[in-house]
């Protein structure tokens, strides 16, 4: 069997060298949304309010239950639809579509945002309650107690599981290659179909996310025993 | 009038009943130390004087005012009642500076500058200003509890409770707080302090309280509890406390 590296170099690389640049903007935009999402579902989560927190826990288990490449599908295919059939009722046509990186963003979002808010919320739950005992005594609120010593400490604890969950959405961006997104995946199946290079094609990709994610996760370790040094 | 009052109060965790009807005045500048078995309540009351615990009946009047039918407004009562834990509970991401500091700042609108003046002032009264830049876990028990005394009197309270302030340190490092915690008294300040350190209740308070089963049972001056005292459950626990 005759390998033809310098070809898939020349012709693949500057391919997904561009697939890189998609790849980070989806994951970067991705993961401050779930960044977002997850801490508004992890201080929603610790509300009084039995039924907010019934509706969340349904929300998350929703998210959870089903797998994410179906979600992207149902974001891309399914809601512009729904959209489309709502705002038919009162007459008007939307004709709306949500670009295919974009879905991807809000599907890592949701997606992403349900999982971390586990992660949240559990490191919420570890903070020290004298911490909270400490703020009220002095004369803080609830509210204040909450956003100043137990948010801080707990999302300080959850930055290292934060990191692998970065490497991970930087891995299933291969999904979005399913709506059409021109990331990784989809530009080296696209390339194997034209030249056969199929051995060398899919080698450089797995190469090329080892490339990204090692490192990383790398990082996430080194992160992880600097924070170790302060505080529960 | 007696700057608090306590009447009747009483608190219960589900069928545990924890304290029974107490009824105490506690007067301006007043040290009062409570002492009792472990599990005899005196935390809990402790802990309902500034509703960390919500009571489950009567009244605590501070200044006249029954603080718990307070509500929200709870956390202004809150600022003029210091508390320092058993746990110390310093905020682990702030330097020392900052946890003395925060407070009057972003509760009570103190400039920063005043606000920073007066924390190292503080830090220098229970000896702590060299540490101010540096990050509780890098402390000591006791210079962590000497901290967080100087951080409940960065609010200006008007009375500080103590909840076993030195039942978490090494023995070595009890003297230091107990120390500053005399200074304290010396300078007026109305306290409450739960503790097993007899030698500081004989030395500092004027009124010292036995509590058992959620009961006061004794409410003397010290050389009265220590020497004489009536009730036949103290002299055991004191027998048993003072001859370790």
């Amino acid at each position: 069997m005759k390998l033809y590296w310098s070809k898939t170099f020349s012709t693949l690389g500057p391919s997904l060298i561009q697939g890189i640049g998609v790849v980070i903007y989806v994951t970067v935009f991705g993961f401050l949304v779930s960044l977002v999402i997850s801490l508004l579902l992890a201080i929603g989560r610790t509300s009084k309010y039995k039924i907010l927190n019934r509706l969340l826990v349904l929300f998350v288990e929703l998210i959870r239950g089903t797998p994410l490449l179906v979600q992207f599908f149902y974001i891309y295919y399914v809601i512009p639809m729904l959209c489309d059939a709502f705002f038919m009722l009162f007459g008007i046509k939307t004709g709306l579509q949500i670009k295919p990186v974009v879905a991807g963003i809000i599907g890592f979002g949701i997606n992403y945002g349900c999982y971390m808010s586990e992660v949240i919320r559990s490191a919420i739950m570890a903070v020290d309650p004298g911490q909270r005992e400490a703020g009220l005594a002095l004369g803080y609120s609830e509210r204040q107690v909450l956003f100043k010593f137990i948010i801080p400490p707990a999302l300080r604890n959850s930055i290292p599981v934060f990191g692998n969950y970065l490497v991970m959405m930087i891995k299933d961006t291969s999904l979005l290659a399913m709506i059409s997104v021109q990331e990784l995946l989809l530009r080296t199946k696209t390339f194997a179909s034209q030249t056969f290079l199929t051995v060398e094609a899919y080698t450089l990709l797995a190469l090329v996310y080892l490339v990204i994610s090692v490192p990383l996760s790398r990082v996430s370790v080194v992160l992880e025993k600097k924070l170790k040094h302060r505080g529960k | 009038m007696a700057m608090m009052q306590i009447k009747n109060l009483s608190k219960s965790f589900d069928d545990l009943q924890v304290l029974r009807d107490i009824n105490l005045e506690i007067e301006k500048g007043q040290v009062v130390v409570i002492i009792g078995p472990s599990g005899s309540g005196k935390s809990t009351m402790l802990r309902c004087l500034n509703l960390l615990e919500t009571p489950s009946g009567g009244e605590i009047l501070y200044q006249g005012n029954d603080i718990t039918k307070l509500g929200k407004l709870v956390t202004d009562y809150r600022k003029h009642v210091g508390m320092v834990f058993q746990r110390f509970n310093l905020f682990q991401l702030h330097t020392v500076l900052e946890n003395v500091m925060m407070a009057p700042i972003q509760l009570n609108k103190m400039g920063k500058t005043a606000a920073k003046e007066k924390a190292m002032e503080l830090l220098g009264k229970v000896g702590m200003k060299e540490k101010a830049d540096v990050y509780p876990d890098t402390l000591s028990g006791g210079q962590q509890q000497r901290v967080a005394i100087a951080r409940a009197l960065a609010m200006d309270p008007e009375m500080l409770l103590f909840d076993e302030p030195t039942s978490a340190l090494d023995p070595e490092l009890v003297g230091d707080v107990l120390e500053v915690m005399k200074r304290l008294a010396a300078d007026g300040m109305t306290m409450i302090v739960v503790t097993h350190e007899m030698g500081f209740a004989r030395d500092v308070a004027d009124r010292v309280i036995f509590m058992d089963e959620g009961y006061v049972v004794e409410d003397e001056p010290p050389e009265v509890i220590f020497t004489n005292p009536k009730n036949e459950r103290t002299k055991e626990f004191l027998s048993r406390v003072l001859n370790e």
